[in-house]
């Protein structure tokens, strides 16, 4: 691989004081480019006394919040709406201002008339994501084999055959929200302030950055949860559409049956990891990665095993979501890989 | 990465003429605004009406506006002066309304996002500590940590000069040492004791 800058170096003489307020290191903990990923990985294995501090560090950053007061969807979308109409929407009629205020008691009674519809439609168990008039994208597997998936904002799913995801064509300002029937394997990418939903069979998992997979197609009794990194919550869909407690925090290995018809649920730990294995730091030929990959989460990885049999990468891509392997890969032997219907192509030339 | 405009860049084209970079920055930033809002008035609609005030006028003025200032913090600056007005009028006028308009956020701690369960209780320390700070030292932590504004832009969102929000910063922060050492000395107390009986 190619070499690397060294900028992060400084972190090594950093208390955790001036880590915690280091405007760089705040923006690599929330928001990290795979190079920004891989070259901290690469410090903290090469200064394996620094992981305590900077893993410290970071859980402070992304964990330490505000309270926020509760601005639900459809009074943010209200809110919006009125603004606009009044501004740049405005009519040649021009337009009394009205106060918010007087509105939301006029769009009470009115929200008491359409919540009625809402509590018949949820009760007949339609995924209630996004209910509004947002446009969604609904994406299915009827093959055999596992099929990729890559959503804007650089998240991977993994969908098992049989089974699909609906979401919005553009995500919300302040949260991700899919809905999925069946099984599938999600990698998200890290956005603590945009959380992820998954809405499964009247469940909810809420995660910031990791990577788990779903079980609950529509003739499962119980929805199952199986968190490969990182940790998620996950909640009972109630009427209101309201996330109150979790009903269980899962960390790594861990996972969670919930049952469809009552409150009953089952926590159990995996003995081992369930999907991809640590790869050492060592020169790998890269097919043979490639089929690891392939293996690993179920996809066909297509590649020139003539063109590329004289490359090898020396890379820790433990941590690393598939599409950032891919890009790091990739990025290490000069190819470039596309997402067909059923399976992931790599071109190059060779090295 | 998502393909997303930056607010500069929103507010450069929308004063330039395009109404639909001022829609897209009206929703983007409107869940901030909120959130800045409501730290200073539990009043929802109070805040909700204010922040309405803000773009009304923002896009009354568009033909006026420098199209290069910081956004973010000209929209909390605007923002703020309103709520106080508000809450000062409404004092005034009917007498009724709750007077909280000091900030007053509560930092908390999400546990979902610690990947090390020993973390939680440093997590849980440094929450504590940022909500004893006073009022004002919290909203230049706030403003400079969750809202991701530098020194002069918390200067003009908070109408004090830039050397006052250096001192805000520096005394939080030896605050936060302060009760740090204390901690740790606690700490190492019951370490070094542990060491002696063996």
């Amino acid at each position: 691989m190619k070499e690397k800058t060294k900028d992060m170096d400084k972190y090594l003489n950093y208390s955790l004081e001036q880590l915690l307020s280091d405007d760089s290191f705040r923006q690599i903990t929330l928001n990290p480019t795979s190079a920004q990923q891989l070259e901290l990985n690469s410090l903290i294995q090469s200064h394996p006394q620094k992981a305590e501090l900077f893993c410290e560090a970071q859980d402070v950053i992304r964990s330490v919040g505000i309270a926020n007061v509760s601005l639900t969807e459809q009074e943010f979308q209200q809110a919006v709406e009125q603004i606009l109409s009044v501004t740049s929407r405005k009519t040649r009629r021009a337009s009394r201002i009205v106060p918010v205020s007087i509105l939301t008691r006029i769009a009470a009674s009115v929200t008491v008339i359409i919540g009625l519809f809402m509590l018949g439609k949820m009760i007949l168990n339609k995924p209630s994501a996004a209910a509004n008039s947002v446009q969604m994208v609904r994406k299915e597997n009827n093959t055999a084999v596992a099929k990729l998936i890559r959503l804007q904002d650089g998240s991977a799913v993994v969908l098992k055959p049989g089974s699909y995801i609906t979401y919005p064509i553009t995500f919300e300002a302040h949260k991700r929200e899919l809905n999925l029937v069946g099984e599938a394997f999600f990698e998200i990418s890290k956005n603590p302030e945009k959380p992820f939903f998954v809405h499964a069979g009247g469940s909810v998992t809420k995660v910031l950055g990791t990577s788990f997979n779903i079980r609950a197609f529509e003739h499962d009794e119980r929805v199952t949860v199986l968190v490969k990194t990182g940790k998620v919550a996950v909640y009972k869909q109630d009427k209101e559409d309201r996330l109150t407690k979790p009903v269980s925090l899962l960390q790594a290995n861990q996972q969670l049956q919930l049952a469809k018809n009552d409150n009953s649920f089952q926590k159990s730990i995996l003995k081992q990891g369930p999907a991809v294995q640590d790869e050492q730091l060592m020169e790998i030929p890269v097919s043979e990665l490639f089929e690891k990959l392939s293996k690993s989460y179920g996809i066909v990885i297509d590649f020139d095993q003539q063109k590329l049999s004289n490359c090898a990468v020396m890379a820790n891509l433990t941590d690393l979501h598939l599409l950032e392997k891919l890009d790091a890969i990739c990025l290490a032997i000069n190819a470039s890989y596309t997402i067909n219907e059923n399976q992931i192509t790599v071109t190059g030339q060779g090295c | 990465m998502p393909q997303t405009l930056s607010e500069e860049e929103l507010w450069h084209s929308f004063i330039a003429g395009n109404s639909i970079a001022y829609e897209t920055l009206v929703g983007q930033t409107y869940p901030l605004m909120f959130q800045y809002g409501s730290k200073f008035n539990k009043n929802k609609d109070l805040v909700k009406d204010c922040i309405q005030d803000v773009f009304l006028n923002v896009w009354e003025k568009r033909h006026n506006l420098d199209s290069t200032i910081p956004v973010r913090a000209y929209l909390l600056a605007s923002l703020r002066r309103r709520i106080h007005r508000k809450v000062q009028h409404e004092l005034i006028e009917f007498n009724n309304i709750e007077p909280d308009s000091v900030f007053d956020p509560i930092f908390n701690v999400e546990q979902t996002l610690i990947e090390n369960e020993k973390n939680m209780f440093l997590s849980e320390k440094i929450a504590a500590m940022l909500n004893t700070l006073p009022d004002r030292q919290k909203e230049v932590i706030y403003l400079r940590f969750f809202q991701e504004l530098d020194r002069n832009q918390i200067a003009e969102v908070m109408q004090i000069t830039p050397q006052s929000v250096s001192n805000f910063l520096q005394k939080s922060f030896t605050h936060i040492k302060n009760n740090w050492i204390s901690a740790s000395y606690h700490l190492s107390g019951i370490i070094l004791s542990l060491a002696f009986q063996q």
